[in-house]
């Protein structure tokens, strides 16, 4: 997006202070360098990792970090480094499809709440209202005793979980921008709901859903790893970063660094999205009231 | 206080961008309870300068020269922030444009005007100062001034909050007031007052005054002298009657033509402002379009007065609404008229309330009767609250009457269909106030015209569009552009485009050109005048500008507390008003001839 206020032609004259750089800078760049390292050990550990993450190894049990094995190896004598690259991608993986799901399920349903103020909006935000009052985890929880336990059954709890943000954020965002003349116009010309809401309304609140999602998926990352650490996430052998912390928790005393590495590495992805997400939203939100 | 030496001396002033310089060393003096106006299109930086003489420049902006004021030593460019903020509500104060944004929301009015006196500690006590506050706020003739003091700013009416602000601003009596666009969010009506109190206020107190407007009209009302701004200079400084009436430089005098929606050229089009005399082109700034000179519209008509006669049989009678009388039927058309409304009521449910008291009814129009003929260009005049927004909004059906019937050739809006009104949605087009809200900003120019068009294939659509913008005096090649690169008055044309490409038989304008620098309005409304005339369009212009609709309209309807009070032909309305309102109305929007008499007296 490019400064674009220069022209805007209010009765008061030029306001200079809209002029100046983007916002967001430093922080929207933290989170990406972040991220960035995640995504770069998801990529690699695609087709290489130091050692295999997956096997059981006796004669290598519970190595402190040393020139062979980076950051040790755990109880089954497997490679930490390695099971960190290799959980990187059942991280992301969770975080697309949970993010995903949630915004399909919640956009649409947002923007359609946001275009029928009245009783539809009522009732539909009602029962949003009930659903973000009710934890992803806990549906994550329910959904493994009833389905099983499972990555699916994980990513697909979570990004039901998460919608109702969604939606609440679509709606807000319809709500504003339903009162623009622009969709007057449309209305005028005499434009379907659908057409006002896929051309008008949703590149328009696009700006805001981005940064949601981020911040999203930052949370979807986290649960994640707490449902692996519960047991109710990716199942072994696949490496897990919730699931690397569960298994460390009964060598607490005897190899406290197992507890720490998928630590840093579940704080780094998720301080990564997030701090991507309120660089966007700087970058998005000054914008958002300005220029609408 | 020293004699003879000016109350604010403003020297060499000059304010830069790292990009770009954007005051151009300007230098005025005013002297001691002097009262003057500083005029100029947005851009021009008039309110730059005022933002430099309060120090209020935000920081991304440096300024050179000196700026000072009687009886302070420190130049006020380079005081420090401690020494402006002494001096700031109190030996000069301001007044902003929207004081709804510039008073606090959570604090009584009373205690605000109080508060500036404690901070100066101008009064003793807080006592005091509410006593203080209590008086202040009379004199600016708020009613029951004790209980306005306890009052909220919401409470009040945006004129009664632009008393509060004057009250706030002369609590120390300062020698220098600077007023920017004060009346600009303000009913023409109500405007007239607020500008009358601060005249009385400023002369009374020996004030000077500086007032920053883009209207030339306010300037007339309350200065003795006037400062023309146009791209960050100075271009004209004279006594208010003699810029009137004999501007010397040529922007004051294309501005002074602009403004006047009485006098036309001998083609009955309206004097624009296309400006190859001044050397100095306005400068294109990185993604902004070049300004392009006036509209080559379509001029085939002759749209001279002969053109009158030949319009169906006007004028309509000239009517009013008697206070208790029946309602009536205004404009009544024999045949059939393009618009017919009757009994039109729309009530809305306010919300709020008590939190479990049922919500209020607001009556948003009540009862209204009258009919539109086809090819007659009909103005609505009103003031804000007044129903023609609503009424507006229900001739284009996207709102749905709690009463009554309207039938818009033809076809009956109320009660209607989506379904039914298909043919009707490209048979009745409307543009809208804001050039910048009624562009959807994610669009092509190409896309956001094509909008309105049904079944039409991309290439023809194309073709049409391209057709449609050469007809607002767009070249093809803003089609693939987005509109925040264009300016203002190129964005109304856009809206006007996408308006018209589905050939609608009537086009409503909402305040049209409202949102508009004095020199783009014209250009605009003699678009609109052009293609009304090349279309056969019925208009239906509603705006709060009297002046605006005496220039495109030949029949007006005004429009008071959801009721037309009075309706006529535009010229009988202007000059013989039936209804006390009118008559309000009308002497508060003077013509550009009336206001030079004004001066002159």
């Amino acid at each position: 997006m490019t400064a674009i206020n220069a022209q805007i032609p209010a009765a008061t004259g030029p306001n200079p202070a809209r002029r100046g750089t983007k916002g967001g800078g430093a922080t929207l760049w933290a989170g990406l360098v972040l991220i960035g390292l995640v995504l770069l050990a998801a990529v690699v550990s695609l087709w290489w990792t130091p050692f295999d993450p997956e096997g059981v190894f006796s004669d290598s049990i519970l190595l402190p970090p040393g020139a062979q094995h980076l950051l040790g190896t755990d109880s089954f004598g497997r490679d930490v480094f390695s099971s960190i690259l290799r959980g990187a991608q059942i991280s992301l993986l969770v975080g697309t499809v949970a993010v995903g799901i949630a915004a399909l399920l919640g956009v649409p349903f947002g923007i359609v709440a946001g275009m029928n103020p009245g009783r539809l909006d009522q009732f539909m935000m009602r029962g949003n209202d009930i659903s973000l009052a009710f934890p992803a985890l806990l549906l994550a929880i329910i959904f493994g005793a009833i389905f099983g336990a499972g990555t699916v059954t994980a990513m697909v709890a979570l990004g039901i979980g998460t919608a109702p943000a969604f939606a609440l954020i679509a709606r807000s965002g319809t709500m504003q921008i339903m009162s623009r003349e622009y969709v007057q116009a449309a209305r005028a010309s005499g434009k379907s709901g659908l057409f006002i809401g896929v051309r008008h309304i949703l590149p328009n609140i696009s700006g805001m859903l981005i940064v949601q999602a981020s911040v999203s998926f930052g949370i979807a990352v986290l649960a994640e790893a707490a449902l692996s650490y519960l047991g109710l996430g990716t199942p072994p052998p696949t490496p897990s970063w919730g699931r690397m912390l569960q298994d460390a928790q009964g060598y607490l005393f005897i190899e406290p660094l197992l507890i720490v590495w998928p630590g840093i590495a579940i704080a780094i992805a998720v301080l990564g999205f997030n701090l991507l997400g309120d660089g966007l939203r700087d970058r998005f939100d000054p914008k958002m009231q300005v220029n609408r | 206080m020293t004699t003879n030496a000016p109350t604010l001396s403003v020297t060499d002033l000059r304010v830069g961008s790292p990009f770009d310089e954007l005051l151009h060393g300007i230098s005025f003096d005013i002297a001691v309870g002097e009262r003057v106006g500083l005029i100029g299109e947005s851009g021009s930086g008039k309110s730059l300068t005022a933002t430099s003489v309060m120090g209020l420049l935000p920081e991304t902006l440096a300024a050179t020269g000196t700026i000072r004021l009687n009886g302070v030593d420190a130049d006020l460019l380079t005081a420090g922030e401690r020494r402006l903020n002494s001096l700031r509500g109190n030996t000069m104060a301001m007044v902003f444009q929207e004081p709804m944004t510039a008073l606090n929301p959570l604090m009584r009015v009373g205690a605000q005007v109080a508060e500036i006196m404690m901070v100066h500690r101008t009064e003793r006590g807080r006592r005091q100062a509410r006593e203080r506050a209590v008086e202040l706020l009379a004199q600016v003739k708020l009613p029951n001034p004790a209980e306005a003091a306890l009052a909220f700013p919401h409470q009040l009416s945006g004129g009664q909050r632009q008393r509060v602000m004057l009250a706030m601003a002369m609590a120390n009596d300062p020698q220098l007031l600077l007023c920017d666009e004060p009346t600009t969010a303000l009913d023409v009506t109500v405007q007239a007052e607020v500008l009358k109190l601060i005249g009385n206020l400023v002369t009374d107190r020996g004030t000077a005054l500086l007032l920053i407007t883009h209207d030339i009209a306010v300037v007339a009302e309350v200065c003795q002298r006037v400062l023309v701004m146009y791209q960050g200079n100075i271009v004209e400084d004279g006594p208010v009657g003699r810029v009137l009436t004999a501007p010397q430089h040529p922007y004051t005098q294309k501005l002074i033509a602009a403004s006047d929606l009485s006098s036309v050229d001998e083609r009955g089009r309206l004097h624009t402002m296309s400006m190859p005399v001044i050397a100095k082109p306005v400068t294109a700034t990185p993604g902004t379009a070049r300004p392009r000179t006036t509209a080559s519209a379509p001029s085939h008509v002759q749209a001279d007065a002969a053109a009158a006669l030949l319009l169906p049989p006007y004028p309509a009678a000239h009517q009013r609404l008697e206070p208790d009388g029946p309602p009536v039927i205004f404009n009544e058309v024999a045949g059939v008229p393009a618009i017919s409304v009757r009994d039109l009521s729309r009530q809305y449910r306010r919300r709020g309330g008590g939190l479990f008291a049922p919500a209020p009814i607001v009556h948003g129009l009540r009862e209204v009767s009258f009919d539109v003929a086809e090819g007659q260009r009909f103005g609505i005049v009103g003031e804000s609250g007044s129903g023609k927004s609503t009424l507006m909004r229900i001739l284009c059906a996207l709102d749905q009457p709690s009463g009554g019937t309207v039938d818009v050739l033809g076809q009956s809006i109320d009660g209607a269909s989506e379904r039914q009104l298909r043919d009707f949605r490209s048979q009745v087009q409307i543009v809208f106030q804001d050039p910048m809200g009624s562009l959807d900003p994610r669009m092509r120019v190409r896309d956001i015209v094509a909008e309105p068009l049904r079944n039409v294939g991309r290439a023809e659509a194309l073709a049409r569009v391209e057709a449609q913008l050469a007809a607002v005096g767009l070249d093809a090649d803003v089609m693939h552009r987005h509109p925040h690169q264009f300016s203002g008055g190129q964005r109304q044309r856009i809206s006007i485009a996408r308006a018209l490409i589905t050939r609608p038989r009537v086009l409503v304008a909402d305040e049209a050109v409202s949102a508009l620098d004095v020199s783009v309005r014209a250009q605009v409304l003699n678009l609109l005048a052009d293609l009304v005339d090349e279309y056969q369009l019925t208009l239906v212009f509603v705006s709060h500008d009297l002046g605006v609709i005496r220039h495109l309209c030949d029949t007006v309807a005004v429009i008071s507390d959801g009721r037309i009070v009075e309706c006529g032909p535009t010229a009988s309305v202007y000059d013989r008003p039936l209804h006390p309102y009118t008559r309000q109305l009308v002497s508060a929007t003077p013509s550009m001839d009336e206001l030079a008499r004004r001066v002159a007296n």
